[in-house]
Formats: C-alpha cells, structure tokens, sequence
C-alpha cells in the first residue's frame, strides 16, 4: 500500500469523548474474533485492538507528561505508517463494537481516525482517484452523471418520462452501484417492477441524483462529503415526496442517520425508508401478492441495514412471507454478521484481503445448504457472487427485491 | 505502632497531588479534542469553557428526569460491569476480583494511614474518636477483615487469571503484558501488607481479636514458630506496603492503568449516550 505522508496526525481533531474512549480502552482482546479484516488476514497489526493500543500511543507521545519527559516525542513513520494501514484496512462493518465491555463507538472512532490521516496526508493514494472521480462526476464509477439511469432501457413499458418527475410522492434513491455496475443492473430494475406492481406513484432524480457522499466519508473527505449531502436533501425536497426508499444499505444509513447528525442547516421533509421497509409496508397492505416459490433460502444482513441501522426483522418477515421457502439463517446473523468483504472502500485498498473476507461469507453460506443466498445490499450481492464462483458452489447470490419480484410474477428460479 | 506522622502525610500528600494531577492532566488532554456541536459558535473553545460546558451537563443530568437511569447505569456498568459478565463469567470474576479488590484495599489503606497519623504516639485509646478506633489499627474488626477480604479477591482474581492464561489457546485473547505486570505488583503488595498484617497481630494482638484477620493471622502462625522477632518489622512492612501502594496508585493516570480510572467512566456515559440518541431517534 503507497501512503502519501506529510505532517504530523491532528489528534485534536478527535472528539473529547473520543480521546477519553482511547483512555479507557482496556485492550482486553475481545473484538479480535469478531473483526473482520483481521479474520480475513490474520494479521494482529489491523485488529481493532492494536489500533487503539497505537492511538494511545500517538495521544501519549503527543500529550503525555511521563512520554514528554522520559520517552520519545514524536512517533516515527514507520508507526504513523502502521497507523495508516490498519486504518485504511477496514471494512467500517462495526462488529467489533458489538462485545464492546465499555460501549466505545469504534466505527466512529476509525471514520474520524481516518479524517484525520486525510487532514495529515497519511491515506493511500487510490484514494485521491476516488475523490477526484466523485468531485468530478458526482458519483463513483468511471463515467459521467448523465449515465445514471442507462440502466433503465431493459424496464417493459418504459414511460416517456423515464420516471423523473417534477413531482411524486415517492422517491426512489437508485445509489452509485446499482446505476453504474451492470453486475447488479437487476436489483433496480426489480424495485421499479415491484413499484409499478403495487401501483405506487414514484419516481427517480436521474442525472441529480448524487453518491450519498459514503465513500467520501468512509475514506476521510467529510469536507467534500457534506456538499453531496446537501445537494441530494435540497433535489428529493423539492419534489415533494412523503417517502424517499433506497436499496443501498450505506445510502440509506447515510439518509437516515449520519445527514440528520451532521447539521447540515437543511432538513429532510420526507421519510427515509429502505426498499425492503416500503415493500414490507406495501405486502401488509395487500397491495402486492407473493406466490410460492419451492426455495431453501439463507440472509445476509448488510452491515450498513444490519448492525448499523437496526433493520433486522421486516427482510426476515418477507422471505418468510412468501409460501413455500424455507428460510435458513447463517450461523452468524443479526448483530454477529460477518462483513461480506465489499465495505470500507476496502476493495479499493487492499483487493486480497476483501477477497479473503469474502470467502469466509462464501463458505458460511455453503455451510447452510440453501438454494439461494438473499441479501439487501448490491456490493454484498457482488462480492458474494463473486466468492460463491471461487468456491464452486452452485448456490445464487441476489437481492431480496429480486426474489420478491420472481414470487409475484409466479415465476420460478 | 509508633510511626512519624510526619512522614505519613507527606507519603500521603504527594501520592494524592500526582495522582490528582495526573486525573485532571489526562482530562485535560481530552479537552484538547473538538466537540459533538463544534459548529456552534457560541461555545467557549478554551479547555477551561469545555470542562464547565461538561460539568454543566453532568449535573443538569443528575437533577433531571434521568436521574433514575443515571444511578442504574452506573450500578450496572459502573459497579456491576454487566457486559463483561454478560461475555464471560470467568473474566468476570477475574476482573471484578482484582478490581474491586484493588478498590477497597486502596481505600482502606489510605483510611488507615489517614486514622494512624491522626493518632497520637500511635496509641488508639478507648477514649479516642469512633473514625481512629475503627480505622486507626488492625485490632477493629471492621478494618481488619475489609483489609483482608479485599487482599484475598485481589490474589484470587490473579490466580484464575494465572490458570485462564495457561488453558488459554489464543494468548493474543489475554490481556497485555501491562496489565499483567500491574497483577504481579498488586499482589506484590499484597503480599507486604499480609506480612504487615501477620507482624502487627503478632506483636500487638491477643490471638482471640486475630480471628477477623484469617491471612496474617495464619502468616503471624507461621512466622511465630520460625522465630522471627517483630521488634521493628510491622513499620518497616508498613511502610513498603503503603510506599508501593501509592506508587502505584498514583501512577494510574499517567499510562496504560488509566483504564482502570477512566473505563467505568466512559462506560457509563456511553451506555447513557446511546439510550439517549435511541430514544431521540425513536421519537423522531
């Protein structure tokens, strides 16, 4: 990994509850087994607990009187290199805050540690071609905005208005993957059949659509991440949408919680919903009917919709609503899900080691013996997809959205 | 037991100002970091205006309707530390041992210093203040069996610790060496203050009052039949297990050992933190 050094870490960019979190880490070990990077590598210099024992280093060599005096000063590169790398080789999946003996929020804590190697010039430096993309074309793949909704051309009926409308009363967040990687095309396009099925009156932004601004900020950019936040708030405002529904985990955490917490000086006047909580909401009131399907079916809950968002219930619900499938659940689920590999720009920077995560979930899901592994996030459904062909296995990868499209339309897998 | 007082307040004295120093040196360092609301310009950004802002909060949530949820946080995650028995029973154990062993020796030690400089030629008369009678010598039941019970869980804790460390498959699981060198000189004095005790029940004590104190009586025992003589050995143990103590006490804030200051702290205002931000979140 290159890293781009320059200056010393602004520790004082972190929060004041932050650095007495560094103080009262006790570094008793316990998120070792449930980080995933350091599963994936086994390597102890990324674990959660390492970095927090360098973190209270680089405080102490700073701050503390007893290193002012008696040790030395400053930390050399090769720690602040070391910082950087396990920094960066995070997946953000937040599992090992789960078993945390004194509630430290350590995804927070990596987020701001990460702003602060940014604001240092210490990141690698694929991460500057990310931003420059992002700033450039307002989303994260390689081509303009306007491609956004190239996807859509396969939809039977096809309005001509392509689904952008001045006003509706539902917004539908399509998110940077789902638009541009062709891998994962079908995820919109079932939600905009489920849409259309249920009569629901929604639309999209198009080419005003922007990337929620997580990658910008899971790599540190929070500057340029709050210009998106606010771009997106003021487009779904003004159309005057009740809901706006995404079916991009980390959009939807985004939406729902860290665009509320920053302040932003713009409100949201609308609900924000994951796909999987609308279309619940829309099977409970019978405006769609699900038809059996003979499937044995295991979940993956998304880190963004699992862990950190507390949507557990309404994906489960709905798998076992529909007649005929068998659901199994991964022997870790809810809270204790593993990462699928596809978080934390982690790809980016470290390929191996997401693959390696990635073949953990594969062998899990092999494990289960199931017929189809659903999930709710398009980078998990690639990532696994991916792994499960590694391994051979014959089991499909999808998004829940498509296995509900196929029970409605009767079809069968 | 004739002691110089003068000597105890100082070892006192200076043990509590680097302890204190130390606390307020570390608090200080967490000042030095932004807040939750650092756009709001009409916040104080000095350390000073911060620590206020915080001590503002703090009360403002002891005299609020949080008050009943405040005293449960800090019974279950400050005293009870729930989550660590909710992991694991063992390292409960381990940790509440040592913990709250190390808690209530410190605390009776220094009691104990405080009542045996306040006390004239070190001689507790019947006609002396309830505080020196009860924590002023080994002979009061109270003190002597507090002292013994809390040296007792500390060596307990070490040992189950000892024996975790050795059925352990994955060591990286166990603590730092840190943390393990503070076991072994937590127990280290212990093992003076024992020999405190036993030479002080020994010289001093009856053997019918020694029963409060099992450990140094049962040591006294010993050590009675080897053929030492106690002339000037209870001050001398005193003064090492006290020395040591407050050495190591007054270290805490300064390294690694803060977590044993701060954790608690810090889990206690998390736990009330995520409640609150639930409930916002619910409301909304």
């Amino acid at each position: 990994m290159s890293v781009k050094m320059s200056n010393e870490m602004k520790l004082d960019k972190f929060t004041v509850k932050q650095l007495a979190e560094i103080d009262a880490c006790t570094r008793c070990g316990n998120c070792l087994d449930l980080c995933s990077a350091y599963i994936g590598s086994s390597d102890v210099s990324i674990s959660p607990k390492k970095k927090m024992e360098k973190l209270k280093k680089a405080v102490d060599a700073r701050y503390n009187i007893f290193y002012r005096l008696f040790r030395k000063k400053k930390l050399s590169e090769k720690d602040l290199e070391a910082i950087s790398k396990a920094a960066f080789d995070c997946t953000m999946c937040s599992r090992c805050e789960v078993n945390c003996h004194i509630n430290i929020k350590l995804k927070d804590m990596w987020l701001k540690l990460r702003e602060i190697l940014v604001d240092s010039g210490k990141y690698p430096e694929i991460l500057d071609m990310m931003r420059t993309r992002l700033i450039n074309s307002h989303n994260v793949s390689f081509d303009t905005n306007e491609g956004r909704t190239n996807w859509i051309q396969q939809i039977p009926d096809l309005p001509e208005n392509r689904y952008i409308k001045e006003k509706t009363d539902v917004i539908y967040f399509v998110g940077c993957v789902s638009s541009f990687s062709p891998r994962v095309f079908k995820i919109p396009r079932s939600i905009i059949q489920i849409l259309n099925a249920a009569n629901v009156d929604f639309g999209l932004l198009g080419d005003e659509e922007w990337c929620c601004g997580f990658p910008l900020l899971s790599s540190g950019f929070k500057e340029d991440f709050i210009d998106f936040a606010k771009h997106n708030i003021e487009k779904v405002n003004k159309t005057g949408a009740r809901y706006l529904i995404t079916s991009c985990p980390s959009c939807y955490h985004m939406w729902k919680h860290t665009y509320a917490e920053l302040k932003l000086g713009i409100k949201a006047e609308f609900e924000i919903l994951h796909v999987v909580q609308y279309i619940y909401k829309i099977v409970k009131e019978g405006k769609l009917i699900l038809k059996p399907l003979d499937l044995k079916v295991t979940y993956h809950d998304p880190c963004d919709l699992g862990r950190n968002s507390d949507v557990y219930d309404e994906p489960r619900n709905l798998i076992e609503m529909i007649p005929g499938v068998k659901f199994v659940e991964l022997e870790n689920n809810r809270k204790l899900a593993t990462c699928c590999g596809g978080g934390g720009n982690i790809e980016a920077v470290d390929k191996q080691l997401s693959e390696n995560i990635a073949q953990i979930k594969a062998r899990e899901i092999i494990k289960t013996g199931v017929d189809i592994a659903v999930t709710l996030c398009q980078q998990c459904v690639r990532t696994i997809q991916q792994a499960l062909k590694k391994e051979n296995s014959k089991i499909k990868a999808m998004d829940l959205t498509e296995l509900i499209l196929e029970s409605i339309s009767g079809a069968q897998i | 037991m004739e002691l110089n007082t003068i000597s105890l307040w100082v070892i006192l004295g200076v043990s509590v100002f680097i302890f204190f120093f130390g606390f307020f040196y570390r608090i200080s360092i967490w000042l030095r970091g932004e807040e939750e609301n650092k756009d709001d310009k009409s916040l104080k950004k000095s350390r000073l205006g911060k620590f206020f802002r915080y001590l503002g909060v703090f009360f403002k949530g002891i005299f609020s309707r949080r008050f009943a949820g405040i005293v449960r946080s800090f019974f279950m995650d400050g005293i009870v530390h729930r989550n660590l028995f909710k992991d694991s029973i063992l390292k409960w154990f381990i940790h509440i041992f040592m913990f709250w062993g190390l808690s209530v020796f410190t605390l009776m030690t220094i009691l104990h210093v405080i009542a045996i400089a306040l006390t004239p030629n070190g001689a507790v008369l019947d006609s002396a203040g309830w505080y020196i009678r009860v924590f002023g010598t080994l002979e009061n039941n109270f003190t002597a069996m507090l002292l013994d019970l809390s040296k007792f869980a500390i060596l307990g804790g070490a040992f189950i610790a000892i024996l975790r460390f050795f059925f352990l498959k994955k060591k990286l699981k166990s603590v730092e060496l840190k943390d393990k060198s503070a076991g072994v000189i937590i127990s280290i004095i212990v093992v003076f203050s024992f020999f405190y005790e036993a030479s002080f029940l020994a010289k001093f004590v009856p053997l019918g009052k020694a029963v409060f104190a099992p450990g140094g009586f049962i040591l006294s025992r010993i050590l009675f039949y080897l053929g030492i003589k106690w002339i000037f050995l209870p001050e001398l143990f005193f003064y090492i297990y006290i020395v040591l103590l407050f050495l190591f006490v007054s270290y805490i804030p300064y390294g690694k050992y803060s977590h044993m200051v701060f954790g608690s702290i810090v889990a206690v205002s998390n736990k009330l933190g995520s409640e609150q931000k639930n409930k916002k979140e619910t409301k909304d």
